[in-house]
């Protein structure tokens, strides 16, 4: 137990994060190739059609793993922050600041498949739904996490300030998530996946949608990695930049 | 046709290209900044061969 909590903070160190992250990345991106293009040409073209809602159940292959990713990221931000202002860890931090433009970007994809999805099935591309509600709050929040990046300069206070922003906005990334589950007057469907396995949709779509996931998992992974490294990077320089002109 | 759905054709085709565009700008905003925040980096280094303290300290 002790070695594990070691080596988990470990990584708190920027030079041990980049070590370490220098010898993992390329696997990341292997596995993010193999995983997203097998998922991807298997639910396109190896799936038959859903008996009710045609061949437009190929949209869930981008849909749910887009879905999956825009509410754990925003979750792994909320345990970054939290660890930030309890620990002041600064990787903590920037995987935070790194991730959310990742986050923002997959809640806008699946809201758009969503939108895309839900009119020939739906016959409406949007509804003032629980889950459609609180993905549009989720979106809102990912915004005002960037722009508070994107528009102050770095301090210890601009930082507490995103971090509480990301825990409040964890609210509403839970709701999107249990939404579903709370009101059950919604549009949307219970959930695509589920332990059990009643639940579940038929495996004939449930393992390539699995591996669809894991490739927008690992996709995520080679990213963040890829944007902490360059945010470390970029924080070098403009320590050295102000050391070298005073 | 290789990429005919049948009946959802376009509805497909919309959210696969509108996902993997976005994607892409992610993945090639990324890759740029990356670079240039590397070779940066590296003219600042090249500039300053005594600069190893410095950067050890962050």
């Amino acid at each position: 137990m002790i070695k594990y909590r070691k080596n988990i903070w470990e990584f708190a160190n920027p030079n041990n994060f980049l070590r370490i992250t220098n010898k993992i990345t390329p696997f990341f991106i292997i596995l993010t190739i193999i995983t997203l293009s097998t998922g991807i040409i298997w639910g396109l073209f190896f799936t038959p059609e859903d008996y009710r809602q045609g061949s437009s159940v190929k949209i869930i292959y981008v849909h749910v793993p887009a879905a999956f990713l825009a509410i754990n990221i925003y979750f792994m931000m909320f345990v970054t922050s939290v660890i930030w202002l309890i620990r002041r860890h600064h990787v903590s931090l920037i995987a935070a600041k790194s991730a959310a433009p990742i986050g923002f970007i997959m809640t806008l994809s699946a809201i758009l498949t969503g939108a895309i999805w839900g009119k020939p099935i739906w016959g409406t591309y949007w509804a003032w739904d629980p889950r459609l509600t609180s993905f549009s709050i989720l979106l809102m929040f990912y915004i005002g996490y960037i722009s508070i990046w994107q528009t102050m300069k770095f301090s210890d206070k601009i930082a507490d300030l995103s971090s509480w922003l990301c825990i409040i906005g964890s609210i509403f990334a839970l709701m999107s998530r249990y939404a579903v589950f709370f009101w059950d007057q919604g549009l949307h469907q219970g959930a695509s996946l589920s332990l059990d396995k009643k639940e579940n949709i038929d495996d004939v779509f449930y393992f390539p949608l699995l591996l669809s996931m894991a490739g927008f998992v690992f996709l995520f992974l080679t990213l963040l990695v890829i944007k902490i490294k360059t945010e470390i990077q970029k924080r070098r320089l403009n320590i050295l930049l102000s050391t070298g002109n005073t | 046709m290789i990429l005919d759905f049948g009946k959802y054709s376009f509805e497909i085709l919309i959210s696969y290209l509108s996902t993997f565009s976005l994607i892409l700008i992610l993945v090639i905003s990324t890759y740029l900044n990356s670079k240039k925040v590397k070779k940066d980096l590296d003219k600042f280094k090249n500039k300053d061969p005594n600069d190893s303290k410095k950067s050890q300290s962050i």
